[in-house]
């Protein structure tokens, strides 16, 4: 869907991939903070945002900037999406009362 | 590697959405067999992260419009051409096989300190040998291309 939504408003593939990645590490916190039940919690964390975010997706795209010269995106997209990721978790974690981290 | 508009982007979203579950229950089984045999999450993060990310090199090199041999080429041009196999095995099986959300999950959830020494070295590990091993898998991946195109 995000696909969709990426390409409706042109933006490029890479940062729709970003986006996604750095959404999930703050959804994940979220599904973490509800507190699920164990099959609940498969279907949303293992299924939905660990199909809805992807490592190697990321890193295809890190390897392709730098070989297209866009060093610095390439770099800046590499470091920042974990470091991003994990301040979503603890903004979000902290926001719904501290249950997740 | 991804398709060109709003509207092949829908055309594909089924086959993304098959890979996907494909992709995820194999990370699923992985990860609880690499905990079965003493593995930590981070272990089977790395496994699965990097295996997927050695394969999407391969993958993109086979069936991206513009890396690969073309569809009349192609011994699976039958299965439903070269988009279609990269929305289902690039976008939507290894889409899903790696994760991203794991890895913050494991770095926020898995230790009182996210970033204590031990998580630190397999995150770093994970982050420097995720580009090496998309290189190793396009390098391959156009080894076999080349041999593919000398034999034709």
């Amino acid at each position: 869907m995000l696909e969709v939504c990426s390409r409706a408003f042109r933006l490029p593939a890479w940062f729709t991939i970003f986006l996604v990645n750095v959404a999930g590490g703050g959804l994940v916190a979220l599904a973490y903070a509800a507190s699920l039940a164990t099959g609940m919690h498969a279907f949303v964390v293992v299924g939905l945002l660990g199909g809805f975010t992807t490592f190697s997706t990321a890193m295809i795209d890190v390897v392709l900037l730098y070989q297209l010269g866009r060093k610095v995106t390439a770099v800046v997209i590499w470091i920042s999406t974990p470091v991003l990721g994990l301040l979503a978790w603890i903004l979000v974690s902290w926001l719904a009362g501290g249950h997740a981290a | 590697m991804r398709p060109t508009s709003a509207a092949s982007a829908v055309r594909l979203a089924p086959f993304v959405a098959l890979g996907g579950a494909v992709g995820a229950m194999l990370r699923h089984l992985i990860e609880w067999s690499v905990h079965a045999l003493g593995g930590d999450v981070g272990s089977g993060l790395a496994i699965v992260n990097l295996l997927g990310a050695f394969l999407i090199g391969l993958v993109y090199v086979r069936f991206d419009p513009q890396g690969g041999p073309s569809d009349a080429e192609s011994p699976l041009s039958e299965l439903g051409g070269r988009e279609r196999m990269l929305a289902f095995l690039g976008a939507g099986g290894l889409g899903a096989f790696t994760t991203y959300s794991g890895l913050v999950s494991w770095l926020g959830s898995g230790a009182p300190q996210p970033l204590e020494s031990g998580m630190m070295v397999e995150l770093l590990m994970m982050l420097l040998l995720g580009p090496v091993m998309v290189l190793l898998g396009l390098s391959i991946g156009r080894k076999q291309r080349s041999s593919f195109d000398s034999r034709s």
